[in-house]
């Protein structure tokens, strides 16, 4: 300890510990030994801090260290052992309480035998690479008392038991359950891990796998969903309460495992209760819970997905092949938009908006719709009376609202081109029966049009829009020019004052129909041929070719006393102008004389003919439909309230099967250059490629307009070989070169 | 370049072949091919273009800085405790210098040091601005994100205030509620702040005013300590806590927008040297961003501990405060009194007025001491006078003398020992001191002590005997700075000791050797029998493991030096100082070996005799 000098220059360094007294590490160790033993036994009243330090402190100055921190463990664990035996004494419930009040002792006194051996610490225990005084305290606890024989299981099964009581409805103490969870915390993570969690997790997928089953059995899927979300959140809460949050993951994983996961198949597709009526009745609150916790779980989504994607087909599929409902278009389509709506409604309140349902529900969609043939012209019909009939009583941003949802079922469809003849021959009907109630209207929806699919789709629509307008500035032309003549002339050689009024049609633009050979009467031809000049003068190299099955006349007629003002077709007006000579005619005679195509006479006279109320001529015999040996002959009874009276032409909006088949027809027709188009646009830019890949690059950039067959483009392709565009190369058959 | 001389000396002719620059090149020029070998891209290489030298052991730190001497530097800063902040009469500081000369090494050695290199202060900034390689700079970010250390003494206050914890890492969960050992509280702002009466009275003459007034605690002392509520308006919460911070740990840190707040505070607690500071630095920022960097605005404004006057630093207060619990020391006094103790250390019937918070911070016995002596139930002195209201509470310390505790009470309080009794200059009484320093756990008194003794030898250059006896001691308290003194110091007797000289060369040697007395070498035999194995062959054998030769030794300097035993630290001494290099240098360590083992041998022989 002090350097000691003795005489002769002798320098003694300090005493070797060995020299010292051997027996004054035993005796310091004694008055520490039973210090310690009066703290455990919380007797600490009486001792002096400063003397045990001071005890300690020379023990480990004087090289004894050794020998304080070995009986500093042997003290230790006889005492912890004394303790254990208490404890494992306990009885029932007073087990845990015995456990966690020893526990809190335990702490106590070992805090006090740190601060005594504070130097210890510092100095020997870091040299020596020991473990410290409160991580021993701990390590010494953890095996002498949790991890004995008796207490280990006793404890975990109290603590297990407490929280199974408490998931059946019971209160226990939480304060205990808190303060023994703690105590395993800080003896260490692999501690509370392994003697805690792990069974811990392994009795709550016990309990939830047995809870799943009973809820399975008794209640409906809104309802097990709703017990789902409160047991997760009452897991939540316990092991905020009173388990390490480390848990809290872990548990709520266990538990959306047996409760979700596993059940997810049974849930979706429950009788009555399942994913399917859910979306059948609309019900928000549920579909809403039932994605909340799918989300959590993986793959339900999926589940759901798919699910709902199926549903929305068959829903589809069924509608489609509905024969009633495709009996009338407008209606059909109606339905569309609103499952669409409905779907989106749900998807919007229930779903959070997720994207990955709304492209499921567009694949579905878009698979059903095309699933019939029918569906553009459909379509098309439903924006055709749109814009006719429905303009007059709403408003127009309602209009305009029908039509973008409408836009939105025209982004399914995959044969777009059949669509634009159907539009295009409907438009064509607009314009021209002077139909179309709202310019504006029919104009917004050709700029949705044109963002949809591109200036080609809809450059012909454009046009047919200006001949119209072209055609109303050179009538008012040629009226201004017609009265300047009427005037200067004296007097006009016309005494039938025919007012006429020309559409010139583009015949590029405008669905071809071919021209219909109709004898015009006298008059007629006169003002016809008057027109043309006037036409001709002004634009120079056109043809000009009458369309007589597409116009409609006003015609004065007198039925005895009674004039009428009759509106009619072309086709009508010659029919009825025959009658000025006679008053009766076979049909026979009808036809020879006006020239007019069978059908088209046919369906002419029955309007005249057979309607009721506007029957202008008489038909014997009295049948709906026209024979070759009909006569017609002019009703004088005819008798109508109004002054004006319509008499439309029977045709069917619809078109009827042969119709359908020539329209077809047409389309394929229009396909096969097109095809032709892109396969030498690709195979320009390409060079060299083979046969799968142009059948795909195709495909890609026809998808706009329509869905190519591959057995079509095959036909294209050899037809372009034929025709020396392309040729196979002599080495690989599948590859075909351009030839420049 | 002779040729280009040649050139220019000649005919003023331009060379034939105008592209051909060869000739600018000198064939031999090393450093050109040595550059040009070097990487390409000078962001990776950190010692592209630099070339360190060193330096004599004469150059201050800046020149060390300047040219790259790292030995020199950690030798400066280490031994000789220089501050790495120090400016030079330029203002610059070390690390300037380092930055703009690119020595990465000394940059690196000189942040890990506590250089300042916040890019916020005047310093920081210059070195950012300064830096040669993108290297440097990135090295300088990486520092700035942690604060420099504190200053042992403000460390162990900070752990005093759990406001620290809070400003530094806002929102953490664990926390402590209150200080340990507070005795008041202010309360703002619905927040209660608890702290030191003792820290603020010794900081402010502000709050030592009010505290002996109005702040007072009211009647006895109850349930706990006297709070009190500021509510004034212009009072900013945050400038508060960020003035109560400073005061305990001298580092201010704050938000640029907060700075007029808090030098209103700084002014009302009367704390002028602060207010100067600030003032100082404010000027400073505003010219020097003013004139480099428009765009930039300084976001934060840090104050450093060393920009206030001496005598208004932590460690100076606080002196000043157990100065005057000395004064009611000398005068007995044994109440409350105006400086705020409320403890009294008893030891060798002296009585050391204390304060808890302040003894419990810089020493964890001393807080487990006044822990325990509470619950252990130490009984109060019976002989306090009631009529003078009740004495303060009375520790009796029984390991050390008066005159220790009272040097160790004087570093507790100040980091320092300036005026070290004659006593503790001997080995006896600087035992009672390390040895008081390892009971205590202040361990980095040890080295303080040392530096007190070797200024001392400085001026009285000891005997031979007192400083053998003193090795030992600094040996066994494992106290380096000592050691290697006396070590040294023993080199440099040991050619007189033994009688002979080393086998220089002879050119070298010029006086002839003066022979050491008999009874110093008496002394010196002694020595070595003590401190050499008797039974191993080689003395220089280390494996009994005496004294300091236990590995890593606490509170000796920075980092942790590797000691052998005394001889064979003896033998490096001798060999540094008087060895030279290569072959000469094995040749004398030879020589060494050999009248060392001489006198061993002879010393043995006596003792079995003897």
């Amino acid at each position: 300890m002090s350097s000691g000098k003795k005489k002769g220059f002798k320098i003694e360094p300090f005493k070797h510990p060995v020299k010292m007294d051997p027996s004054y590490g035993e005796k310091t160790w004694k008055v520490l030994e039973d210090a310690i033993h009066e703290i455990n036994n919380h007797n600490a009243s009486g001792l002096s801090f400063e003397e045990l330090y001071r005890n300690a402190y020379n023990m480990v100055i004087n090289k004894f260290g050794d020998r304080l921190y070995n009986g500093l463990v042997e003290t230790e664990t006889a005492h912890l052992r004394q303790i254990a035996a208490k404890v494992e004494a306990a009885q029932g419930e007073g087990f845990l309480k015995e456990l966690k009040l020893r526990w809190e002792h335990h702490n106590k006194s070992m805090q006090m035998v740190r601060d005594i051996l504070m130097y210890m610490d510092r100095i020997y225990v870091k040299h020596q690479n020991k473990a410290p005084v409160t991580q021993l305290g701990l390590d010494l606890w953890r095996d002498c008392v949790v991890r004995r024989r008796g207490i280990r299981d006793r404890m975990l099964g109290m603590l297990l038991d407490l929280i199974h009581r408490e998931r059946t409805g019971d209160i226990v103490d939480r304060a205990l359950l808190r303060a023994i969870t703690t105590m395993l915390m800080d003896l260490g993570p692999s501690v509370y891990s392994e003697d805690f969690e792990q069974h811990f997790l392994l009795k709550t997928a016990e309990f939830y796998q047995v809870e799943a089953q009973e809820y399975l059995g008794s209640s409906t899927c809104s309802d097990y969903l709703r017990k789902a979300e409160r047991r997760l959140a009452e897991e939540t809460e316990r092991t905020i309460n009173y388990l390490d949050p480390s848990s809290e993951p872990k548990v709520t994983r266990v538990v959306e495992d047996e409760l979700v996961k596993k059940q997810m198949r049974a849930l979706v597709e429950m009788e009555e209760s399942g994913l399917v009526p859910m979306l059948q009745q609309d019900k928000y609150e549920d579909l809403g819970r039932m994605y909340t916790l799918f989300r959590r779980v993986e793959g339900a989504l999926d589940l759901m997905r798919s699910v709902l994607g199926d549903h929305v087909k068959e829903t589809g599929r069924r509608l489609i092949n509905d024969p009633e409902r495709t009996k009338d278009p407008v209606d059909f389509v109606h339905k569309l938009l609103e499952e669409k709506d409905k779907y989106d409604r749900i998807i919007g309140a229930a779903f959070n908006s997720d994207k990955s349902f709304h492209n499921v529900l567009n694949t579905a969609f878009e698979h059903f719709l095309n699933l019939s043939p029918r569906a553009p012209e459909y379509i098309s019909l439903f924006m055709d009376d749109q814009l006719r009939k429905a303009l007059k009583g709403s408003n127009e941003d309602d209009v305009d609202a029908t039509l973008d949802r409408v836009m939105m079922l025209f982004r399914y469809l995959q044969e777009k081109d059949v669509f634009e003849k159907y539009y295009k021959q409907h438009l064509a009907k607009r314009l021209l029966s002077g139909r179309a109630v709202s310019d504006e209207a029919e104009r917004s929806l050709l700029v949705k049009l044109k963002t949809e699919c591109g200036y080609q789709f809809t450059s012909k629509l454009e046009s047919m829009f200006t001949d119209i307008k072209t055609s109303r500035d050179t009538m008012q032309d040629y009226k201004s020019i017609r009265r300047a003549a009427a005037t200067s002339a004296a007097s006009s050689a016309d005494d039938t004052d025919i007012d006429l009024f020309v559409q010139v049609l583009t015949t590029g633009s405008w669905p071809t129909q071919t021209a219909a050979k109709c004898n015009l009467p006298r008059e007629l031809e006169r003002c016809c041929e008057e027109f043309k000049a006037f036409y001709l003068a002004s634009h120079s190299g056109r043809k000009l070719s009458w369309q007589t099955n597409m116009g409609h006349a006003d015609m004065k007629a007198s039925f005895g006393e009674k004039r009428h003002e009759l509106n009619v077709s072309t086709y009508q007006m010659v029919i009825l102008l025959l009658f000025n000579e006679a008053d009766s005619l076979s049909y026979r005679d009808i036809l020879s004389a006006t020239g007019i195509p069978p059908a088209d006479l046919k369906r002419s006279l029955q309007s005249l003919a057979c309607v009721k109320g506007k029957n202008v001529l008489r038909k014997e015999p009295m049948s709906k439909d026209i024979g070759e040996s009909d006569v017609f002959i002019y009703n004088a009874g005819f008798h109508s309230k109004f002054y004006k009276v319509k008499i439309g032409t029977v045709s069917a909006q619809k078109e009827t099967e042969p119709e359908k088949q020539e329209t077809r027809q047409k389309v394929e027709e229009d396909r096969k250059p097109q095809i032709e188009a892109a396969v030498v646009r690709i195979m320009k830019a390409r060079r060299v490629l083979d046969h799968n890949s142009i059948v795909a690059e195709v495909t890609r950039q026809l998808s706009a307009r329509f869905l190519p067959n591959p057995t079509v483009i095959k036909k294209r392709i050899e037809s372009l070989i034929e025709r020396e565009f392309l040729e196979r190369d002599p080495n690989d058959r599948k590859l075909y070169r351009y030839l420049a | 370049m002779e040729d280009a001389g040649d050139r220019n000396q000649g005919a003023a002719q331009p060379p034939a072949d105008l592209e051909d620059i060869s000739w600018m090149f000198d064939e031999d020029d090393a450093f050109l091919e040595e550059a040009l070998a070097a990487p390409e891209d000078e962001d990776l290489d950190p010692y592209y273009f630099v070339r360190a030298q060193k330096t004599g052991n004469r150059s201050d730190v800046y020149h060390a800085a300047r040219v790259g001497d790292v030995e020199r530097i950690k030798h400066l800063v280490e031994e000789e405790g220089v501050d790495v902040n120090q400016r030079d009469r330029w203002d610059s500081v070390p690390l300037y210098y380092s930055c703009l000369a690119g020595h990465s090494d000394v940059v690196e050695y000189l942040l890990e040091a506590g250089a300042v290199c916040n890019e916020y202060t005047f310093d920081g900034d210059r070195c950012h601005y300064a830096a040669l390689t993108p290297f440097i700079r990135s090295l300088l970010r990486q520092y700035e994100q942690r604060p420099p250390p504190l200053a042992p003494l403000a460390a162990d206050l900070r752990t005093l205030l759990p406001l620290c914890d809070d400003l530094e890492a806002p929102g953490s969960t664990s926390r402590r509620e209150e200080a340990p050992w507070c005795d008041f509280a202010f309360v703002v702002a619905g927040e209660r702040i608890t702290l030191h009466q003792a820290i603020l009275a010794a900081r402010s003459p502000f709050f030592c005013r009010m505290l002996l007034s109005d702040w007072r605690p009211e009647g006895s002392e109850g349930s706990g300590y006297r709070e009190v509520q500021l509510r004034s308006a212009e009072l900013l919460p945050a400038a508060l806590k960020a003035i109560l911070v400073f005061l305990y740990t001298e580092r201010l840190d704050i938000a640029i927008e907060d700075v007029d707040a808090v030098l209103r505070i700084a002014k009302k607690c009367k704390l002028r040297a602060v207010v100067r500071a600030i003032k100082e630095e404010q000027g400073t920022l505003k010219y020097y961003f003013k004139s480099t960097r428009r765009d930039e605005a300084p976001r934060r404004f840090v104050l450093q501990p060393g920009a206030v006057s001496e005598e208004s630093r932590l460690a100076a207060q606080l002196g000043q405060l157990r100065a005057l619990s000395v004064e009611l020391e000398a005068a007995q006094y044994l109440q409350p009194a105006r400086d705020f103790a409320d403890v009294l250390l008893r030891s060798d019937d002296k009585v050391f007025r204390c304060h808890r918070c302040i003894l419990s911070a810089r020493s964890d016995y001393f807080s487990a001491l006044l822990t325990r002596s509470e619950s252990l139930q130490i009984p109060e002195e019976p002989g306090g006078d009631s009529q003078l209201g009740e004495a303060l509470p009375v520790v009796p310390v029984m390991d050390v003398s008066a005159a220790v505790l009272a040097t160790v009470l004087d570093y507790v309080y100040s980091d320092a020992l300036e005026i070290l009794a004659a006593s503790f200059f001997t080995e006896q009484g600087a035992e009672q001191l390390f040895d008081a320093a390892d009971r205590y756990l202040i361990f980095p008194m040890k080295r303080k002590v040392a530096e007190a003794i070797v200024a001392e030898w400085e001026a009285y250059a000891p005997r031979l005997e007192p400083m053998c006896r003193m090795l030992l001691v600094a040996d066994r308290y494992g106290v380096t700075l000592l050691r290697d003194r006396c070590l040294h110091a023993l080199a440099a007797r040991f050619e007189a000791l033994v009688g002979e000289r080393a086998p220089r060369h002879e050119r070298e040697v010029s006086e002839k050797l003066k022979r050491a007395p008999r009874r110093e070498r008496e002394v010196f035999e002694a020595f070595v029998a003590a401190v050499a194995p008797r039974d191993a062959e080689d003395i220089f054998d280390g494996s009994h493991v005496l004294g300091a030769s236990r590995g890593d030794i606490v509170g000796s300097g920075i980092g942790g030096l590797g000691i052998g035993t005394i001889l064979q630290d003896l033998h490096e001494a001798f060999l540094e100082d008087y060895g030279g290099v290569g072959e000469k240098r094995d040749h004398i360590g030879d020589w060494f070996d050999a009248r060392l083992q001489e006198i061993a041998t002879c010393a043995f022989e006596r003792d079995i005799e003897g």
